[in-house]
């Protein structure tokens, strides 16, 4: 008998492991060759205006993505040998060479690995041209995606797991080298050691994570935030992991211990079989537990903030492109040409059609505390408008008006993106507008934050009282801005290419259907990469649930089969198996949901925007995607355990 | 006297087909209540396989068992479990204590399957635990004691219900003499202070010297009988292990 027909046949006999193995890592290659085929199809990126969007957005998420997909190909691959170690131990026992049993392992290795690379390039290619028809729905394209081979993915995938089977292959050559023989007939010895409950730890545990918890709700405006963010942000993070896994190793140890106290409900023979069982799996499970509510943890973030944003798209549009056209004004002509466009349009109606103007004027903001960007972009320019214009267009955008000032007082317009738009810091404090005869002090009395440009980048907007501004606008050109608002103006895309015609180029239009598009096209790649890598998290987490489980019944089947022979019925025993697990898995999705909705809640503070539903949304459906790998795992497990 | 087993006519075929293996072939045996029976017989002469049938774990091909006037063939999987809980009690040669369960929770483990309540159970193993010695053991984890204590451990659990029978097989085939006289000298006095009636396999003439009634098995069948009546032990093993060596198998090197 050589060598291959020892592999033929270890395969043969060992066709669950081996089959778990082949499975895990053809997922891993599917994900990845799905990913890279997106980011190098034609179609998407021809459709995309802006394709450095593109490109920057994929190349860094597939970066994550391949740093992943080798964390759990090298998981996967240590469960599977260590499964083979008694194998291992007993070719060398009977007198195979340790270099014969390291190059049997390497090519047993090395087929799998050949074999789950040509299926997940076969799965990953359907998958692509399923996926890519859900992003580019969801960035708002009408294109029909075709079937096409993607050489550079192929060969991109082909490349990166050549390398990573190789290197997996090469550690199972060495394992026989790395272990001793008594070793390797011990890898599965049953009988760990119980975890002693420590106070300490387990208040540390509790102290770590509030710690990480109040220093997000404190406000982000505080100075400790503004001052040393990076630092914040690393103690944060490192404060919540550590926090974690001592919340699993000791705190969970210390409440099986109380629980233990309440002997009518711990000897129940259920919660006996279930708590005992946990408690003795701890210090093994700690961090894999911690592993877990990280990983869901990071899901929920990453596509709850996506799906937020996706969510808040019009909302968001809204708020900063006040019109559905705005363009600087130039003839009556055309003007007139435009009503009547939009006057024949069937699908759209005028709302109302304003004119109004402002004048930039350069001017001095140091003293504020905060500038918009606007400010600097526009050469330290302020864009001044009179309390009379404010207040007319406030009336048409159904905003509050406001009643005159002095001439040494002014009301700002601060419309931030990021960040807080609680901008009173810049209260009482003065500005000086700069003029040829004398400097203007304006005291700022009051802010606002909505916009009254559709500009993309707007300018830093000051309302000063009716005399000053007649007085600076002797001084600098106005700008006269023609504004109109349209019904139903999310879907007015064929409207607005219709008045473009009619525009010459050379002036500035800004129209809500383009940056609706345009929005709508960054945040759907935003929600489909987050997406996209929640769903590798939760197959990945899910995963490492179930090997572990599928491990750790097929060591305890005697422990079932006596059981059984007690007068345990199997319904019974499949109960006992549910409820122990009901605790594996919920345990890790608790903790990474109130992790997520911490640092959910941090960021939708500093960005002002209702994450509420769309996170409700998106905890539900993916609870609902976890629990079904609870119940595929109980499933499998019962059926090793019952058969 | 009381017949607490009756199996009539028990019969066991392995296989299907054209690779038919016939375990056991219309075996009848009887068990009075405050019996010690053993089972003898070389390997594959279907003592275990009967151990396993009488003891409801497998199921007959065809054949009738009554215990405690319970059919049991008829019965389904669910009452079957129920029915091993209340009446049968189970030792095992390699123990199968679980490994999580303190020895005090293995012990209990059956009285929590029949709901009682926390602070009866716990007197209970006090008691029995009293009775086998192991009082000092009952917080250890089963990987920290001796093998004789977790088989003693394991004796206390098939026991604490009060089961009309104990099965054991081979429950001295990992135990060093001396714990294995201990143990054997435990089921005696378990069987005559407190009335258990108990069906021990073993292959080993020295374990099998301490019961009252020894069936030897050949073959699928049972071979002969020998009851040991007034004999000392001593002359009960020799008789044994005479019947032994003329079945062929079980010699005086398993003493």
């Amino acid at each position: 008998m050589n060598m291959f027909n020892i592999v033929k046949k270890n395969i043969k006999h060992n066709f669950y492991q081996y089959f778990l193995y082949i499975a895990s890592m053809t997922l891993s290659i599917t994900i990845y060759f799905t990913f890279s085929s997106l980011q190098y199809n034609k179609q998407i990126s021809q459709a995309l205006t802006d394709t450095e969007k593109l490109e920057s957005a994929f190349g860094a998420s597939s970066i994550l993505l391949l740093l992943f997909v080798s964390i759990f190909i090298w998981y996967s691959n240590n469960f599977f040998v260590k499964r083979r170690k008694k194998d291992i131990g007993l070719y060398s026992l009977l007198g195979v060479e340790k270099k014969q049993i390291g190059r049997m392992l390497f090519y047993e290795n090395f087929i799998m690995g050949i074999i789950a690379l040509l299926i997940g390039l076969a799965i990953g290619e359907l998958f692509s041209v399923f996926f890519s028809m859900i992003l580019v729905k969801l960035m708002g394209f009408s294109i029909a995606i075709t079937f096409t081979i993607n050489s550079r993915a192929i060969i991109q995938t082909l490349l990166v797991f050549s390398v990573i089977i190789f290197l997996t292959s090469l550690q199972g050559y060495f394992i026989i080298y790395r272990f001793k023989l008594i070793e390797l007939f011990q890898a599965t010895k049953k009988g760990e050691k119980i975890n002693k409950p420590s106070l300490l730890l387990a208040l540390l545990a509790i102290a770590m994570i509030g710690g990480s918890y109040w220093l997000l709700q404190l406000s982000p405006e505080s100075n400790n935030w503004d001052q040393n963010f990076n630092r914040t942000i690393i103690i944060i993070i490192i404060s919540m992991l550590v926090g974690s896994f001592l919340l699993f190793h000791s705190l969970s140890a210390f409440i099986f211990v109380l629980l233990q106290k309440n002997k009518s409900f711990y000897f129940k023979w259920s919660n006996l079989l279930t708590f005992t069982q946990l408690t003795n799996r701890l210090k093994s499970n700690a961090f894999m537990f911690t592993i877990i509510s990280i990983l869901n943890a990071v899901t929920l973030i990453a596509f709850g903030f996506g799906y937020s944003i996706y969510y808040n798209t019009l909302d968001q549009v809204k708020s900063f492109v006040p019109y559905s056209y705005q363009y600087e004004s130039t003839s009556s002509e055309v003007d007139a040409k435009i009503r009547e466009i939009i006057a024949t349009d069937n699908d759209h109606s005028l709302i109302f059609e304003h004119d109004w103007e402002y004048t930039m004027v350069k001017g001095d903001a140091s003293e504020l505390k905060k500038v918009p960007g606007g400010y600097l972009y526009f050469d330290e320019s302020f864009a001044v408008i009179s309390n009379t214009t404010f207040n007319q267009l406030a009336d048409k955008l159904d905003l509050d008006t406001i009643a005159p000032f002095k001439e040494t007082e002014g009301l700002t317009i601060i419309n931030n993106f990021i960040g807080s738009q609680d901008q009173q810091s810049n209260l009482n404090k003065s500005i000086s507008l700069h003029s040829a005869t004398a400097d203007s002090k304006i005291k700022i009395v009051d802010n606002k934050s909505f916009s009254l440009l559709n500009d993309p980048v707007q300018p830093f907007l000051i309302v000063v009282n009716d005399k000053k501004y007649n007085q600076l606008r002797g001084e600098n050109t106005p700008t006269t801005v023609h504004a109109l608002k349209v019904t139903n103006e999310a879907k007015s895309s064929a409207l607005t290419k219709k008045i473009m015609k009619e525009l010459p180029s050379e002036v500035h239009f800004y129209s809500f259907s383009d940056s609706y598009q345009e929005a709508q096209s960054v945040y759907g790649l935003l929600i489909f990469i987050s997406g996209f890598l929640g769903l590798v998290f939760l197959a990945a987490s899910g995963s490492i649930i179930y090997f572990k489980m599928l491990t750790e019944v097929t060591d305890d089947k005697v422990r079932y089969t006596t059981l059984k022979k007690l007068g345990v019925q199997k319904i019974e025993v499949m109960r006992v198996i549910a409820k122990q697990y009901s605790v594996v898995f919920l345990l890790p999705l608790i903790v990474g949901i109130t992790h997520s909705c911490m640092i959910l809640t941090a960021i939708s503070n500093l960005m002002d925007i209702n994450f509420i539903i769309p996170v409700i949304i998106c905890i539900v459906s993916y609870t609902m995607l976890y629990l079904s790998y609870y119940v595929l795992t109980v499933i499998s497990c019962n059926k090793i355990v019952n058969a | 006297m009381e017949a607490i087993l009756k199996g009539n006519s028990i019969h066991k075929v392995f296989g299907a087909k054209n690779n038919i293996y016939t375990a056991l072939q219309h075996v009848d045996v009887t068990i009075n209540k405050g019996e010690f029976v053993g089972i003898m017989g070389p390997s594959g002469a279907g003592k275990t396989t009967l151990l396993n049938i009488l003891s409801t774990i497998d199921k007959p091909t065809s054949g009738s068992i009554v215990i405690g006037g319970e059919s049991v063939e008829s019965m389904k999987e669910k009452d079957l479990a129920k029915f091993r809980r209340k009446h049968l009690g189970f030792i095992f040669q390699d123990y199968n204590l679980l490994d999580s369960l303190t020895i005090q929770e293995n012990i209990l483990l059956p009285l929590s399957l029949a709901n009682w309540p926390a602070q009866k159970m716990e007197v209970k193993v006090r008691e029995i635990a009293n009775i086998l010695g192991i009082e000092a053991i009952l917080n250890s984890y089963p990987y920290q004691v001796s093998g004789g204590q977790k088989q003693r451990a394991a004796v206390a659990r098939a026991i604490i219900t009060n089961p009309s029978l104990v099965l054991a097989d081979e429950p001295t085939g990992a135990l060093d003499s001396k714990s294995s006289t201990d143990l054997l000298n435990t089921f005696n006095v378990l069987n005559k202070d407190y009335d258990s009636t108990i069906l021990m396999v073993t292959h080993d003439a020295f374990a099998a010297s301490y019961c009252d009634r020894v069936l030897f098995m050949k073959d699928g069948r049972l071979f002969t009988e020998i009851v040991r009546g007034d004999k000392d032990r001593k002359e009960f093993l020799n008789l044994l292990l005479n019947t032994l060596s003329t079945i062929g198998g079980g010699t005086h090197e398993h003493v």
